[in-house]
């Protein structure tokens, strides 16, 4: 293989990822690379692997087959440079934090998770501090930095998972479902925050439930079913055809997406 | 049985109750007894073992209040049941080696074995398998369990041995324990402490969201194994003051009082530690005034008193708070229902109240200002 330099390389590639479930494939062969720079919609029914690519491809979960590379590296190497987002509902919002407190485990680098909060006087901290509250602000949360998560509506919870990604400072930023429960006029803000970051430079790559807004503000696509059904430009990889056939009709997804 | 120095209250207590001419000079004399206790006038072995239990509350406040977060407040339990089979085939083991005394570490160690195993058996149904966590927990907490009542039943068989002692683990007492039993205690309890308090912010990171925390490089199954054993180090802490069956309720009661009462993680630590060392205080200097009452139940039993009065007046998540913030919707509910009703009723030429053809509490609903007082919801985007 020819080497190429480090920057060349794509943010993120998959190669050959299979993923499975005792014995049931999530995600078969998945052979693909974002482009740098580019907003990237992953977009697929119900069980298509959508979320399973993002967790396989940040380690969480184990791939029977295939590799994962990050600008070339692994995910371990590359860590401090990729901001991962889960799904909503994949955490107690019950939890006792502050808004500002979760965007502050995003600011949080290497070593001061070793350092507890009441523990850590001086630069270091109040940079961190500063930080987050800059990127609560930027979301538009400036005035519910110190309220517990749990008297968030679901669009502000959405926007602190985010903010807490901004927080990381990411080159790459994977983001699940994060319009999921969002209204209208959050989904409006979140999307030109992530367009701006496209702008600077930063790949973002997001699964999506909407195919019109998959098609109308999404550069690239990444079409799922099991296995990749289309690449490309987002209007051309989710074409009437393409999405046609990635909804089979032997999916009860299609049904609810059509 | 051993001779080393026992509570020397016990028996003063003893005297006083036997020595009363009446019912309630005995109970003036109790309480004086307790008084004395509790501002640890109770004599040098009465006040080692009270201030050893205390920072077993405070330990076990602390490290509950990450068991709780974590979602494994139920691991305690498991742990604490599955200890009993380690305890009584460590015991065997010590019989069968011919030793006459009962040796604390041994049954800590047989404890900390069969609690780790157990452990070790949830987490891995928990991950490889479709069952619930909690389905996990209860099959291996019962049936670790029965294995302890059978190795127990065959303790029974071994003569000479002093299983007296052995009963006393299973429920708790602080009545025979030794100054050293309590340092033992005390060391094993903050060491826990300062564990937990210097993995404050990692355990808080996992307990929220295990998925970012791993995504950052956080070795999350090492954070597991050691809450798990943090957990375990409180219950073997536990194992003589408050018994193997109770300690779990030690670690989970003190850290839901707090966090009835707090809403950030920091204090809801501080809280529960001050909620667990309150009732081993209480509960084991009146354990050592009454000393029919074995401690471990007296401390639970303050425990669980602490969080039935926090369920009841909490401010933000009490029952009675939120049964008046209801009835006082309600009410303003009833009041925008009858201003409607009267509108439309009453004979304005120029209204454009809404005609309302039905009963009053059928008012429009689009006429209610619904936003105002409705608690918990967040004012919109600005």
């Amino acid at each position: 293989m020819i080497l190429r330099s480090r920057e060349a390389l794509a943010p993120l590639a998959l190669r050959s990822l299979s993923v499975g479930y005792r014995g049931v494939p999530a995600l078969w062969d998945v052979s693909w690379e974002a482009r740098e720079g580019a907003l990237t919609a992953i977009v697929g029914p119900n069980g298509a692997g959508k979320s399973t690519l993002l967790n396989a491809a940040i380690g969480a979960l184990r791939p029977l087959a295939g590799e994962t590379f990050f600008w070339g590296q692994s995910f371990a190497d590359a860590r401090s440079r990729v901001a991962y987002v889960p799904q909503r509902e994949s955490v107690d919002w019950d939890f006792p934090v502050t808004a500002l407190e979760v965007v502050e485990m995003g600011a949080a680098r290497r070593f001061d998770w070793l350092l507890p909060a009441w523990a850590r006087r001086g630069e270091a901290h109040r940079r961190h501090r500063m930080e987050a509250h800059s990127c609560l602000d930027e979301l538009g949360l400036g005035a519910f930095a110190d309220r517990p998560i749990g008297q968030l509506s679901g669009g502000q919870q959405q926007r602190v998972f985010l903010a807490r990604a901004l927080a990381q400072q990411a080159d790459l930023l994977l983001l699940d479902e994060p319009f999921a429960g969002v209204d209208a006029e959050t989904e409006d803000a979140l999307f030109q925050r992530l367009r701006r970051l496209c702008s600077e430079g930063t790949t973002v790559v997001a699964v999506h439930h909407d195919l019109d807004t998959a098609r109308s503000r999404f550069d690239d696509a990444l079409l799922l079913a099991g296995s990749v059904v289309a690449t490309g430009p987002a209007r051309e990889a989710l074409s009437e055809d393409n999405v046609r056939r990635a909804f089979a009709p032997t999916s009860p997804a299609a049904h609810q997406l059509a | 049985m051993l001779d080393v120095p026992r509570w020397p209250l016990a028996s003063l207590a003893n005297a006083a109750m036997t020595d009363g001419t009446a019912a309630g000079q005995d109970g003036a004399a109790l309480l004086q007894a307790w008084a004395r206790v509790l501002t640890f006038g109770g004599g040098y072995n009465t006040n080692v073992v009270l201030m050893g239990t205390i920072l077993l509350g405070i330990s076990a406040g602390a490290v509950g209040s990450f068991a709780m977060l974590k979602g494994r407040a139920l691991v305690a339990d498991a742990i604490s049941h599955a200890s009993l089979v380690g305890v009584a085939l460590a015991f065997l083991l010590h019989a069968a080696l011919g030793q006459e005394e009962r040796s604390m570490p041994l049954l800590m160690l047989g404890a900390a074995l069969s609690g780790a195993c157990a452990v070790a058996s949830i987490e891995w149904i928990a991950r490889n398998t479709r069952l619930s966590p909690e389905t996990a927990v209860a099959t291996i907490s019962s049936a670790s369990f029965g294995a302890g009542i059978v190795a127990l039943s065959a303790t029974r068989r071994v003569s000479g041995a002093d299983r007296a002692g052995l009963d006393e683990l299973i429920f708790g007492s602080t009545a025979s324990m030794t100054s050293a039993d309590a340092a033992l205690m005390a060391i094993l309890a903050t060491t826990a402490l300062g564990a937990t308090l210097a993995l404050y912010k990692v355990l808080t990171a996992v307990a929220f969201n295990e998925r970012f925390a791993r995504s950052r490089g956080l070795p999350v199954q090492l954070l597991d194994a050691v809450l798990a054993a943090l957990v375990g180090a409180v219950a073997m802490a536990g194992l003589q003051a408050v018994g193997m069956l109770l300690v779990a309720a030690l670690l989970v009661a003190p850290a839901a009082t707090a966090r009835l009462w707090t809403t950030r993680v920091a204090p809801m630590v501080v809280v529960a530690a001050a909620a667990g060392a309150g009732a081993a205080w209480v509960g084991a200097s009146i354990s050592a005034v009454t000393p029919s009452a074995p401690a471990g139940p007296l401390i639970i039993l303050s425990a669980a008193a602490t969080f039935l009065v926090s369920l009841l007046v909490a401010p933000e998540r009490g029952v009675l708070s939120g049964w008046l913030r209801h009835r006082r919707l309600a009410a303003a509910a009833r009041r925008a229902a009858a201003e409607a009703a009267s509108g439309a009723t009453s004979p304005a030429p120029s209204s454009t109240a809404p005609i309302s053809t039905g009963p009053s509490s059928t008012a429009p609903i689009s006429t209610a200002p619904i936003s105002t007082g409705a608690p918990h919801t967040g004012p919109g985007r600005t």
